[in-house]
This record gives structure tokens, C-alpha cells and sequence, in this order.
């Protein structure tokens, strides 16, 4: 079933006197079905940030629309859009942008606050996530006491406590080591068993071949996709690189 | 690297971040003004010349050893704070390739720049200033403008420059070893040091309550003035340790009691402000505390030496019963001077006596009563209004009395007693003690606190305000961070006004309410300390304690304002 549609949307920047344009987005359309997990790739300065930004929300395109569950974000007044993200949207980033005021258990349940989520609740919706990123033992420390790869699990499970129609990832693994990359990714893969919608940003192969699918941008078009299909990761992955090769030689060889 | 590329890098450094050091420069002209100002007082010789003027040198000579230590640490205060804040900046330009010889050569040449910009501006409006407030004193002191001329000493200026240059060298050293000593890794991630989980929290929490508590007590129940005199400034020392306590402790102590209240504590409109001051309470509370401090000794010595100032009539009145008091003091084995003689010469001289004030000539009519059971001699004028010798008193050899009417004449009927008397006695010693003379003294003492407590009522608002400045704008750039996570999250847009709105009121009030507590704690005990000068008004006091602290919270408001604005435009960038 279709869960997210991206509908011809373009995204132009005035430069700041407005003499030349800048465009982000030429002209995107694609679609993410329930349950997919898809890893959007393409090379620095082709949009694919900018994009997410407007999946996410927090900017809007200069044309076209997008569709999370058959509604358009364009209909949605300003000031509902904070409650919409919060209870559609889950974020991870590649900072992590975790609160230091907070513990990690308060950082986690920060959503399901702003949303007026009763006292009892809380708990009971916390300790299974904690428990399946593994960090049921930190949640009563703060972000500066633990390491990179366990602030973004703590992100991963703030993003997914509200149990978000779609889960966003900007370069999730961008600041993290191997070791911790593909425990996330591995977590990313759980959550998507579980039923979860991810879509992902990402420079990293390794990365994106834990996907069901790749989107590649370039120039602020959808230049190509593949599909796992029966691959396993390893082959998945080569094929991945060898689509970056096209991708990166700008098919001018071609 | 050429010498005038450092300067070049430290001029650009200024100018980029203006925000900070224009105000720092202006806190620094603010201290270096006044400071040059108390020294000008002291040194001119138009001060020294006045009636009452050694006086109040004196005093001003007290009070500056004070003031440099104060602008002193202050200066150092302010920038150990501001070179902390810039930790990652230093470790930027060590990565770029500079060795920490020339980070510091570039941050001592910006100390330079900003605080020899303060002080030339400083001793600036000092020196223009400094004409107007001399004769302001000279009003306040009720000196005459005449025989008393004002130059700028140049004592002054040396003195001010000599202070600057003490700090600017001491602020140059911390900076460069606070430098020298951190590595480039530590510098680059200095901002986000980790902090240490508080411990003895409760412990600390409850000894700052105690001491506060004791120390109010005390200054509650204290009825004897040698007594609050002696304990004020014990009493004062162990309030400032208290505040620093509560601050740090108190304040995180009952914020984690807000935050095990879950059901208080999992509320949209309590998590981020409890969360966040919790936070901000540990980093900042030195900061609030010395705010806190400040202000209510900048409350406690102006409402002090205004009380001083307005009462100096009832303290006079209080040191001297009577306007003239003489003391005799026969010479070894003279002769007692007879007092009929002296009640005789006293008679004699109030008929001589002619009064032309009201441009009418009265004559004194000398009239004898007995004043209870002691032999005393009244003396009443015709005309009340005009001139009246009233109550004179003779005992133990001592001549008390009163002279009522224009004062001039009261002085010259004085001075003519005192002559008559050393022709008629000559083997008696008269010590004289008039309230005349004690009048003049009394402006010059004070006159010159009520000056010195503006003097540091000014400096401790300077600082205040830039406290007040510098947490708005760190805490502005910390912030912005956290409220944009905040939006991305999904708190919404008023949501996250009406937090910033509620931060910024408790951080800011805090002080305030922290520095009227004590106020009012201190007001009992003020007052009876006052009684020591033999100010007994305590609706005096109360009443000047009560205006100090009014006008200070609106002027603290009106900075609250405007430093407020600077918050919200760094946050919502």
C-alpha cells in the first residue's frame, strides 16, 4: 500500500538579492510503499538533503506536493505542522540531536510529552524500545556520559516511540565507526521487520545496501533506483558501487 | 608572522564580536570613569579646602582601596568568563597552524584593545563629568562654589591607568596560561565538556538553608546596635556563602525533587523548563549568585548611605543635645569660674546682642527660672520666630545650651560668648563643641558617603547589567540549539515562546527576588546598625531601604528587557 507519494515537487533558492537561482529539486517523483525501506544516495550538493527536509516539513517546495498517506502537506496550516510531524514523523540525524538538558530516558519520551502522553504509559511504551536498541542500561544518563553510537540508538528509539508512520534518517551512520554503523543498520533492518516505513539518506553503500531499495539523485533528479530483490547485502552492495560509478562519471562517457 | 598581523587578527576578532566586547568595554569605561572621578575627589585641592572636606577625603580614601579591589577582581571575573566561552575558537587556530605564543599574542592585543578603548572613554567622561559631580558635591555638601576650584589632578590619571594596567597585565597572564596549558583537542571540544554529576547536593543544599537562615535570624532578632555593627559584616559574609549554596545546591536540590515528581514533572509546559533549568542551574549558578550578591549590596549601600545622608539632622540632634557646649577646665589650682558671673556674661551679651535679620532690630531679654531641680537660667527672645537663647545649663562645669533663630547670628552670638569668657577667665581652659562646627563636619562625612555609596551603587549596577548581558548572550547562542532540536521534534512554535519566556523570567528573577530577600531580611538589622551613628529614624531607613530597592528592581527590569530582546533574536534566528 502506498504510505508516502512524491508528487513532481521542485525546490528552487533565490540567492540572497535574488539575482540568480539556485535550483535544489528539478522535478522529483517517486513513492514509498508501507513496510519499505528505502535508501536515498547521490552525490554532495544533489539535493537529497534537501529533499528529506521537505518530507520532513521543515521546508516546503516551491512546487508540487507530498502525499503521507494520501495527504498533501501543502493542505496543512502552519501551526498544526509541529503536532503533524510529531505524530507521522520520526527524525534521526546525522548529529544525533539529542538535548544535553536531558537524560536519555527524557530524551526519548520528549515526543510522546509533547504530545500529552498519560504518566503510565510512558514507561510501558520506553522499556520494550530501550530494550530493543539495547540501552535499557543508559536511559538515566545524559547524552555527554555515553558514546556516539549509543546516542544515536537514543535517537533511533525517540523517533520510533511515537511509532511513526515513516521513519527519516539524514546520514544516521555519518558520525558513527564501523562497529556502531552497522549495529544501527542492523537495528535500522529490525525495525523495518517489525513493519516500520524508513527511508534514509545516506553517502555510504555499506549503508544504503541494508535497504530494500535505492533511490540515486543527482543534479536534483531521480536519476536511477534498484531493488534488492533476492540479493543478499554483499551482492546487493556491488551492485550499489557500480551504480555509484554511472552516477559519479555523469554518464558523460556513456 | 609580522607583529601588525596579530593586530590586525584581534582588531577583526573585536569587530566580529562586537556583541560582547562593546558591552564589556562600556562596563569598563563605566568603572574606569568612576574610578577616576573618587580619585579626582580625592586629589583636588578644591576638596581638601572646603569645611568638612578632609572628612570627606578620608572617606573617599577608604572607599577607593574598596572600589580597586572590586573593579580588580571584577575585571578578572569577567575575563575568565569571556575567554572560557572562546575555548574553541583557540583550538580552531590551533589546528590552522598558529602555536599558542600567538594565540595568546592575539587575545592579549583584543584585552587591549577592548579595555584601553574602555578606559580612554572611561577617563573621558570622567574628566567632562568631572566639573558637574564636584559641584554636586559641593551642593550635597552644602559647600559654597566660592574659594573652591576644581582641576583634574594628575594623580587621577595615573591612578586609573595604574589599575588598568594591573589588570590588563593579570588578565593577559591567566589568558595566556589558560591557554598555554590545554591541549588543541581538549580546546576544540571545550563547550561541550562533559560535566560532573553534582555531589553532596542535599547536604549542600541544607547547610546554605541553615546558614541563611541563622544569619537571618540573627539580623531579626539583634536589638543592640554595637552589637549589629560588630555581627553586620560577619552576618553579610556567611549570607554571600549561603546564596552561593542555595544557588548551586538549593536550586538543583529542589529541581530534582520537581523532576522525581513525575506526574508534575511529564507535563509539555514543565519538562523542558524544569529539565533546562536544572541544567542551567549547574552551569550558571555562580553567575546568579554573584548577581544575586551584587544587587543587594549595590540595595544595602546606597539605601545605607542615603539613610546617612537624610538623617544627618537627627544625628546631629542625637550627638549634640545642645547646640553649644562648653567645658571648663580650671587651670591646677585656679580659680572655679563662678557660674553667676558667666550667667551674668551670658545676660549681658544677649542684651548687647542685636539681631537684624528680619531687618528689625530685637533685643535679648534675660530671665531666670530654676529648670527642675538644677540651677539653670532660660533665656527668651521678644520675637520667637527671630532669635531665642533657650535652656542654658550648668553642671559639672559644663555650660549647655540652645540657640534657636537665623543661624548666622546664633554663630556670632556663639563666638562673642567664646571671647567674652577667655577675656573674663583667663586661667580656664574652654573646650567649645558647637553643632555648627559638627554641622559642617557632618556634611563633609556625610555628603562624601552618600557620594562614595552612588560611586558604588554605579559600579555594582555596571557589573550587574553585564552579568545580566553576557548570561543573555551565551545562554542565546547555547539555546539556539536546543530549541531548534525542539521544533524538529514537534513542539510547536508558541510552545517553544512560552518556554523561553518562562526560562528567562525564573533565571532572571531569581537574582532579584535573591537580592530582595535579603534586603528585607537585612533592613532590621541595618536600622539598628544606623542607631550606632545615632540615627535613631528607623521609618528612615525602612523608608530608603524601601526606595533603593523599588527603583533597582524597575531599573533591573528595564535591563531584563533590553537584554532580553538580544535572547530572542539570537535563539530565533
Amino acid at each position: 500500500m502506498e504510505l508516502l507519494r512524491i508528487d513532481h515537487v521542485r525546490r528552487v533558492f533565490n540567492t540572497r538579492l535574488g539575482f540568480k537561482q539556485c535550483i535544489a529539486l528539478r522535478d522529483i517523483s517517486f513513492e514509498v510503499c508501507e513496510g519499505e525501506f528505502v535508501a536515498i544516495m547521490g552525490p554532495s550538493g544533489s539535493g537529497k538533503s534537501t529533499l528529506l527536509n521537505i518530507i520532513a516539513s521543515l521546508d516546503k517546495p516551491s512546487s508540487g506536493d507530498i502525499y503521507l498517506s494520501g495527504k498533501g502537506l501543502k493542505a496543512i496550516p502552519e501551526r498544526e505542522l509541529s503536532a503533524f510531524r510529531r505524530d507521522n514523523l520520526g527524525f534521526v540525524f546525522q548529529e544525533f540531536n539529542l538535548l544535553d538538558t536531558l537524560t536519555l530516558r527524557d530524551n526519548i519520551l520528549l515526543p510522546l510529552v509533547l504530545a500529552r502522553v498519560p504518566l503510565a504509559e510512558l514507561e510501558a511504551r520506553l522499556i520494550p524500545v530501550a530494550r530493543q536498541l539495547g540501552i535499557e542500561e543508559l536511559l538515566d544518563k545524559f547524552p555527554y556520559e555515553v558514546s556516539g553510537g549509543e546516542k544515536q540508538r537514543t535517537a533511533v528509539a525517540r523517533a520510533v516511540i511515537t511509532n511513526p508512520k515513516l521513519l527519516l534518517a539524514d546520514e544516521p551512520t555519518g558520525a558513527l565507526d564501523s562497529r556502531a554503523s552497522a549495529n544501527l543498520l542492523g537495528q535500522f533492518r529490525a525495525l523495518n521487520e517489525k513493519g516500520h516505513t524508513l527511508l534514509m539518506v545516506t553517502h555510504s553503500a555499506l549503508a544504503a545496501s541494508h535497504a530494500g531499495r535505492v533511490l540515486f539523485i543527482r543534479d536534483g533528479e531521480l536519476f536511477n533506483q534498484l531493488y534488492r530483490g533476492e540479493d543478499n547485502n554483499r551482492a546487493f552492495y556491488e551492485r550499489i558501487t557500480a551504480s555509484l560509478l554511472v552516477l559519479e562519471d555523469g554518464g558523460t562517457d556513456a | 608572522m609580522p607583529k601588525s598581523f596579530y593586530l590586525r587578527l584581534a582588531l577583526a576578532n573585536v569587530r566580529r564580536s562586537r556583541q560582547v566586547y562593546m558591552p564589556y568595554a562600556f562596563a569598563t569605561a563605566i568603572i574606569s570613569g568612576v574610578y577616576f572621578l573618587i580619585l579626582a575627589m580625592i586629589f583636588s585641592p578644591g576638596l581638601a579646602n572646603l569645611p568638612g572636606g578632609e572628612t570627606a577625603k578620608a572617606i573617599f580614601t577608604a572607599g577607593i582601596v574598596v572600589f580597586t579591589l572590586f573593579a580588580y577582581f571584577f575585571m578578572l571575573y569577567i575575563n575568565a568568563f569571556l575567554v572560557k566561552r572562546r575555548k574553541k575558537e583557540f583550538g580552531l587556530y590551533s589546528v590552522l597552524g598558529m602555536n599558542r605564543k600567538q594565540i595568546a599574542a592575539i587575545v592579549v592585543r583584543e584585552n587591549l584593545i577592548v579595555m584601553g578603548a574602555g578606559v580612554l572613554l572611561g577617563v573621558a567622561l570622567g574628566a567632562v563629568l568631572g566639573r558637574l559631580l564636584f559641584l554636586l558635591l559641593l551642593h550635597i555638601m552644602r559647600a559654597t562654589v566660592a574659594g573652591s576650584t576644581f582641576v583634574l589632578p594628575r594623580a587621577a590619571f595615573f591612578g586609573t591607568v595604574a589599575l588598568f594596567l594591573a589588570s590588563f597585565i593579570s588578565t593577559a597572564l591567566y589568558n595566556s596560561v589558560s591557554i598555554h596549558i590545554a591541549n588543541t583537542a581538549e580546546l576544540l571540544k571545550s563547550d561541550r565538556q562533559s560535566e560532573k554529576r553534582p555531589r553532596l547536593v542535599l547536604p549542600a543544599a541544607i547547610l546554605g538553608l541553615l546558614l541563611l537562615l541563622s544569619a537571618y535570624t540573627v539580623a531579626a532578632i539583634i536589638k543592640n546596635m554595637g552589637l549589629a555593627l560588630g555581627l553586620f559584616f560577619p552576618a553579610a559574609f556567611i549570607v554571600i556563602i549561603a546564596t552561593y549554596l542555595l544557588f548551586g545546591a538549593g536550586c538543583t536540590a529542589f529541581l530534582t525533587m520537581l523532576r522525581k515528581n513525575k506526574q508534575l514533572y511529564y507535563k509539555p509546559e514543565n519538562f523542558i523548563a524544569i529539565s533546562s533549568m536544572f541544567h542551567r542551574m549547574r552551569q550558571n549558578a555562580r553567575g546568579l549568585a554573584t548577581i544575586c550578591v551584587l544587587s543587594t549590596m549595590l540595595i544595602v549601600t546606597v539605601a545605607g548611605t542615603s539613610s546617612l545622608y537624610l538623617g544627618q539632622e537627627e544625628i546631629l540632634r542625637a550627638n549634640h543635645p545642645y547646640d553649644v557646649r562648653i567645658y571648663m577646665n580650671p587651670a591646677e589650682g585656679g580659680e572655679e569660674p563662678s557660674y553667676a558671673r558667666i550667667d551674668e556674661l551670658i545676660g549681658q551679651l544677649a542684651a548687647e546682642h542685636y539681631v537684624t535679620a528680619d531687618g528689625a532690630e530685637h533685643k535679648l531679654k534675660y530671665t531666670q527660672v530654676n529648670e527642675q531641680d538644677e540651677p539653670g537660667y532660660v533665656m527668651v527672645g521678644e520675637d520667637a520666630s527671630v532669635i531665642k537663647l533657650k535652656h542654658a545649663v550648668i553642671i559639672n562645669r559644663m555650660l549647655r545650651f540652645d540657640i534657636a533663630g537665623v543661624e548666622e547670628d546664633a554663630e556670632r552670638f556663639a563666638a562673642a560668648l567664646k571671647q567674652a569668657l577667655g577675656q573674663e577667665f583667663p586661667h580656664t581652659e574652654f573646650n567649645w563643641s558647637t553643632i555648627y562646627d559638627a554641622r559642617v563636619e557632618g556634611y563633609g562625612i556625610f555628603g562624601g558617603l552618600l557620594f562614595l555609596g552612588a560611586f558604588f551603587g554605579v559600579l555594582f549596577l555596571a557589573l550587574t547589567v553585564l552579568m545580566i548581558y553576557f548570561k543573555q548572550v551565551t545562554e542565546g547562542q547555547e539555546d539556539k540549539e536546543r530549541f531548534e532540536i525542539l521544533q524538529k521534534v514537534g513542539m510547536s512554535d508558541e510552545a517553544v515562546r512560552s518556554t523561553i519566556n518562562r526560562q528567562i523570567l525564573w533565571v532572571f528573577f531569581l537574582p532579584l527576588a535573591g537580592a530582595l530577600c535579603h534586603t528585607l531580611a537585612a533592613s532590621s538589622m541595618i536600622a539598628t546598625m544606623l542607631e550606632a551613628f545615632q540615627l535613631f529614624n528607623r521609618s528612615l531607613t525602612m523608608c530608603c531601604m524601601l526606595v533603593t530597592a523599588a527603583v533597582f528592581a524597575l531599573t533591573y527590569f528595564f535591563v531584563y528587557r533590553q537584554t532580553a530582546s538580544v535572547y530572542y533574536r539570537l535563539v530565533r534566528q
